[in-house]
């Protein structure tokens, strides 16, 4: 379910200044597959941690929707929240390796998997946490890098850095396998 | 979304044809709705106590006020006034306890 501008703008007022549900479970609606994709990728294909994820993310959405000022488009804010959400889970578990927590269980993720999305997937895996945020709202999303920058709240130039580190080690992994 | 070389054009889709996909599920936003807290506005609250603060004023004016009166005959709109009095009296102390509960 796509929404244009003005309706995503009518719902989010609806919202803010009614408390307005049934305007937020459409909001849900339009933008759970995409908040939940991101969550995936965030965590290595992990289905119930990345619904459980994107579940937090938009119930903080509900509790900070007055907060939302419309200078940034609402799917950037609203990503901003899940990023957000995504690390504060990382820093609740005490992991020091990111990369060891979210290595996917490859039976329970790869099932159905194409063998050039298994690449796909173990190369991605290889990325630290914020090569891989970058990369996948970049190459996935399609996102400019300055608002990558707004979501994540990195300078532009570290953006720049992770994107490159990242598709660079993407680019070796697929073209060896 | 326009890249700057070919082998940006190539990863992006790649990762869109092969990365992963949420599968459907229909569950996801009931589950949200009903995890939904309520939102308590600020200015609500204090508008909130503000009446509860005001209602107990005006019933203690309203006590105080009978019991200036004379006792030497008792009318059915004395009888009436007090039982009035001592429901709105019971409801605004109660109210506070009943919200507290619901709360809990």
């Amino acid at each position: 379910m796509m929404l244009s501008k003005i309706e995503e703008l009518k719902l989010v007022a609806q919202c803010a200044l009614g408390d307005n549900r049934r305007a937020f479970a459409t909001l849900v609606e339009a933008y759970q597959p995409r908040v939940r994709r991101l969550m995936l990728h965030l965590t290595c294909g992990d289905e119930y941690l990345s619904d459980d994820l994107s579940q937090e993310t938009f119930i903080k959405a509900w509790l900070a929707l007055r907060s939302f000022k419309g200078i940034s488009s609402f799917s950037t804010w609203l990503y901003r929240i899940g990023y957000n959400e995504f690390y504060s889970h990382v820093r609740k578990q005490h992991e020091l390796s990111l990369e060891a927590q979210q290595l996917p269980d490859e039976a329970h993720d790869s099932a159905g998997a194409t063998e050039a999305a298994l690449d796909v997937r173990t190369a991605l895996a290889t990325l630290s946490a914020d090569e891989r945020t970058v990369v996948t709202l970049h190459y996935l999303d399609g996102l400019p890098l300055k608002k990558i920058a707004t979501i994540t709240s990195m300078p532009l130039g570290t953006i720049k850095s992770h994107l490159s580190r990242g598709r660079g080690k993407m680019q070796h992994l697929l073209e060896n396998e | 979304m326009q890249y700057s070389t070919p082998q940006e054009q190539k990863l992006a889709e790649l990762m869109r044809q092969q990365a992963y996909e949420p599968g459907e599920n229909p569950w996801f936003t009931p589950r949200v709705m009903n995890k939904l807290p309520e939102k308590r506005s600020r200015k609500r609250s204090v508008l909130a106590v503000v009446c509860y603060l005001a209602a107990l004023v005006v019933c203690a004016l309203s006590w105080t006020w009978w019991a200036s009166g004379s006792f030497n005959v008792i009318t059915v709109g004395d009888i009436i006034y007090l039982a009035s009095l001592a429901a709105i009296t019971a409801i605004v102390c109660l109210s506070p306890v009943v919200a507290l509960m619901r709360r809990a």
